[in-house]
């Protein structure tokens, strides 16, 4: 992969406030940024519509693959200097599932949380993305 | 033999140079073996992170840099052994033994950085080069516009 474009919902606040996210991490390749209303831009990817209704936010591959989904949050992670080693972390089958809500936890909570996240071990750490706001962990 | 040698070197001239010389190499010397063999202990994880968990390549890289590593230094300290002043009592000897061994922790110091430099670089290569944990859902055909 040599560029990633992101596709986003300007009219849903969790996909703008991605955006916003995104467009401040250092990546390791370009990013593109189009919104689903700019309809001039979209109609250069014929065939994008279909995955629109997956979620708001997709990511497109510079030879055309598309990833919806959860997929679209950890191809994200993977184009980010910082948070690639999340993306395979994220990319296994315990946490494809929480794949959106640990996007939103990463790019709310900041650098800092994410280095204590890293730290838990798998159980662990699915137990904090499945039950948000618990703090404790189960033994 | 060797103490034969050195007795007579020593004594011949009888001079403070001559024992600065010789502690300057031994000391230089040990240095040198003991940085290289603490690199080669503890960098080998760095090295097996640095080429994505290949331990044969890894093992092997780390090897061949102990030996340029003894190359470089052991030539860097014969070399300069006989710049500088040179000494004739044991104050200027001091100062000048201070002097030369300060200059070979110096370029110990900056190869040992120069090498971090270097693996960090291979590390960053290597990840550009990680395929995609995920593979794609479908394909979109792009039409430059």
């Amino acid at each position: 992969m040599k560029k990633l474009y992101v596709f986003y919902d300007a009219q849903d606040d969790f996909a703008l406030r991605s955006y916003a996210w995104l467009v401040a991490q250092p990546p390791l390749w370009p990013l593109e940024f189009i919104p689903f209303q700019a309809s001039e831009r979209m109609a250069r990817f014929q065939g994008i519509d279909d995955f629109r209704r997956r979620g708001p936010l997709l990511g497109v591959g510079d030879e055309g693959g598309v990833y919806a989904g959860p997929n679209a949050f950890i191809i994200c992670l993977y184009a980010l200097k910082d948070y690639q080693e999340w993306s395979y972390r994220l990319s296994a089958p315990m946490f494809l599932p929480l794949a959106r809500r640990a996007f939103e936890l990463l790019s709310t909570q900041g650098r800092k949380f994410s280095r204590q996240m890293e730290r838990l071990d798998d159980p662990k750490l699915a137990w904090l993305l499945e039950y948000p706001g618990s703090s404790s962990a189960p033994g | 033999m060797k103490p034969m040698l050195i007795a007579t070197i020593a004594g011949e001239a009888g001079s403070a140079a001559v024992w600065t010389y010789i502690a300057y190499l031994f000391v230089s010397v040990s240095l040198t073996v003991w940085v290289a063999r603490t690199l080669h202990k503890n960098g080998r994880i760095f090295l097996v992170d640095s080429l994505l968990g290949n331990e044969p390549l890894a093992d092997s890289v780390n090897h061949l840099l102990v030996v340029g590593f003894y190359l470089i230094n052991i030539g860097f300290v014969t070399l300069a052994l006989k710049y500088g002043d040179k000494a004739t009592d044991a104050q200027t000897a001091l100062e000048i033994l201070s002097t030369k061994v300060g200059l070979v922790l110096v370029v110990l110091g900056i190869m040992h950085f120069f090498n971090l430099f270097i693996f960090s670089k291979m590390r960053r290569r290597a990840t550009l080069h990680r395929p995609p944990p995920i593979l794609p859902e479908g394909p979109v055909k792009m039409t430059r516009g």
